[in-house]
């Protein structure tokens, strides 16, 4: 792996580390990544996020760039007076044409979490550049098959143990009845997380998923069940108006990470699943035939009646699972 | 703001530099020693902020991330107390020569105190060193942690128990706990030398601490009151702002460095 701090666009202006494999590793014709901050969180991501994706990137040989947006992390401010999303995407625009022009970059796919997702859409919408785009934390929308299920909170013990923290007033902070939750329960009265965000209209997100779809661009949307408006597998057709996925969408419900990843497990289960939906894209793009090793265990799935299409993209991923995690197949 | 990647090429360091923007340029450059894993990105606009202000008064700055945290090589597993200590000496050598200054002045927030106060030990031109309300303590400062790991899962709706080797958010093995714990600036062995000075929250017990370990040996640490000071968060993706703490800071260096 090579990692070189980059600055690019007019002035030097945006900072980040682009990553490169190793060249006798690099996966010829696959896409760059690029992702890049969320919100005030520099590039390196919620708890480290873009720098763990992008190492294993280039574990199986693919290369990113990770980069701050105008006026925040690492990055210099724009002059102009654009908006913020309209400044977001020229921001992209601008990695993406730095990597062409300097590095000979001609496919993008773009990751965007929580708020960064606003301008990976507009952009992934427009720009035939980018093949693939991974939205984590993506929009949502609430359907009557999310309100059906809402009722299960109140289920949850580690909600009801929440609340309690909440609503203990400071005087009753001192009852040895309440065990530890009188002491977490003052952090509440300090601050709390505010995860507001504005969605694009329900229509115009229909459109824009079957126009990415026509133009053959990959999508994964990978949502958490802890505190979102997402809580069940299939929400994702419900709210797109879909009766089954298009081939270039994948959905993955993980009811229970948090927003931000904050287990290291959830970290890493997000980080390998993305890594192995990019890399899938990757050989299909440059029309190559699997590797032998791989050919003989789709032989033999389907030998025993799996359809081919899904016993091939079911071991490659199963490959690529394996190289990231190190292990010797 | 210029990024670079700096030190071994088999361990390289992320840092950015940020030159003076104003004349005359100082003959003293500034190291900026973030926090410890788990308070690092809290801290990362706060820093970006302290680097211009100091820019704007004529002193070059770098900031850096250890090992294992940002974009530096390394997982946390290898960010021990230790090798921070070492990546701030290497990181203070690369700021003499990009920044072309003579001497260098430490200003560490939190855990990056401690580590600022052992590297000076080791680097004869830093003449002076600015513990920002610092980590004086390991084993109560791991303890700060546990808290905040444990206010956040209460938070995220995760189970209280958590993993031995994970804290608030990152990997913790073993050997990371115990290089924490092992700080104790107030300690006989402590370096604690001329030229230390101390910024923290008014009736903080970690400045009279220090403040007193210093007397016992002959010298004196200056203390500053400030506010709004980065001390342990309550969450730790809760971005620290500290415009007054900044503002102390740069106005104190500007008073007393060449």
């Amino acid at each position: 792996m090579i990692e070189r701090a980059v600055a690019f666009a007019p002035g030097s202006r945006l900072a980040g580390v682009l990553c490169d494999p190793d060249p006798e590793t690099a996966l010829a014709g696959a896409p760059t990544v690029l992702t890049w901050n969320v919100g005030v969180n520099h590039h390196a991501g919620p708890y480290r996020f873009f720098v763990d994706l992008a190492r294993a990137l280039s574990k199986i040989g693919v290369s990113s760039l990770r980069f701050d947006l105008s006026g925040l992390g690492d990055s210099a401010a724009r002059t102009d007076a654009t908006l913020e999303l309209e400044r977001a995407r020229q921001d992209v625009g601008e990695a993406m044409t730095f990597l062409e022009r300097h590095h000979g970059r001609r496919r993008f796919v773009l990751v965007g979490f929580c708020s960064g997702v606003d301008a990976a859409h507009g952009i992934a919408v427009r720009d035939a550049r980018v093949e693939g785009v991974c939205f984590i934390e993506g929009y949502a929308f609430r359907t009557p098959g999310f309100f059906a299920r809402y009722p299960l909170r109140y289920l949850s013990g580690a909600r009801w143990r929440r609340l309690l923290a909440r609503r203990i007033p400071s005087f009753a902070r001192g009852l040895p009845l309440l065990g530890e939750l009188r002491r977490l329960s003052g952090d509440f009265s300090k601050e709390d997380m505010v995860f507001v965000r504005e969605h694009p209209p329900r229509e115009t997100l229909r459109r824009d998923y079957g126009a990415m779809s026509a133009r053959g661009t990959r999508q994964l949307s990978v949502y958490m069940g802890g505190d979102s408006h997402y809580n069940h597998e299939s929400q994702f057709l419900e709210f797109a108006g879909m009766s089954s996925l298009p081939a270039t969408t994948k959905i993955v419900y993980l009811p229970h990470a948090d927003h931000t990843l904050f287990r290291v497990a959830d970290r890493e289960r997000v980080v390998e699943l993305t890594a192995a939906w990019v890399a899938q894209g990757a050989p299909r793009a440059r029309g190559e035939d699997s590797p032998p090793k791989r050919d003989a265990r789709v032989h033999e799935a389907v030998r025993h009646g799996e359809p081919p299409a899904e016993a091939r993209a079911r071991c490659q991923a199963a490959e690529l699972r394996a190289k990231l995690r190190g292990e010797d197949r | 703001m210029q990024p670079v990647f700096f030190g071994s090429s088999a361990q390289p360091l992320y840092g950015v530099l940020t030159p003076a923007t104003a004349r005359p340029r100082r003959k003293t450059g500034v190291l900026l020693l973030y926090p410890g894993v788990q308070e690092y990105s809290r801290a990362h606009w706060a820093f970006r902020t302290l680097a211009g202000a100091l820019a704007a008064r004529g002193f070059c700055a770098l900031r850096f991330d250890y090992r294992g945290v940002g974009d530096s090589a390394g997982d946390p597993d290898s960010t021990t107390v230790d090798a921070c200590v070492d990546d701030a000496c290497v990181a203070a050598s690369e700021l003499r020569d990009a920044g072309a200054v003579d001497q260098v002045a430490i200003i560490g927030m939190r855990l990056g105190a401690a580590v600022g106060a052992h590297a000076c030990e080791r680097l004869p031109f830093v003449d002076r060193v600015f513990l920002w309300n610092p980590v004086v303590d390991g084993r109560a400062y791991v303890r700060e942690l546990e808290h905040m790991d444990r206010a956040m899962r209460l938070r995220l709706l995760h189970p209280l128990e958590h993993r031995e080797d994970e804290l608030a958010g990152f990997r913790f093995p073993s050997h990371v706990r115990r290089s924490l714990e092992r700080v104790d600036l107030c300690s006989g062995s402590a370096p604690l030398a001329r030229g230390v000075e101390v910024f923290a929250e008014p009736g903080s017990s970690e400045s009279a601490a220090l403040r007193e370990a210093a007397s016992r040996r002959g010298h004196q640490v200056v203390t500053h009151t400030i506010h709004d000071s980065g001390g342990p968060p309550p969450f730790p993706d809760a971005s620290l702002l500290a415009q007054e703490a900044i503002a102390s800071l740069v106005a104190r260096m500007d008073e007393v460095a060449p």
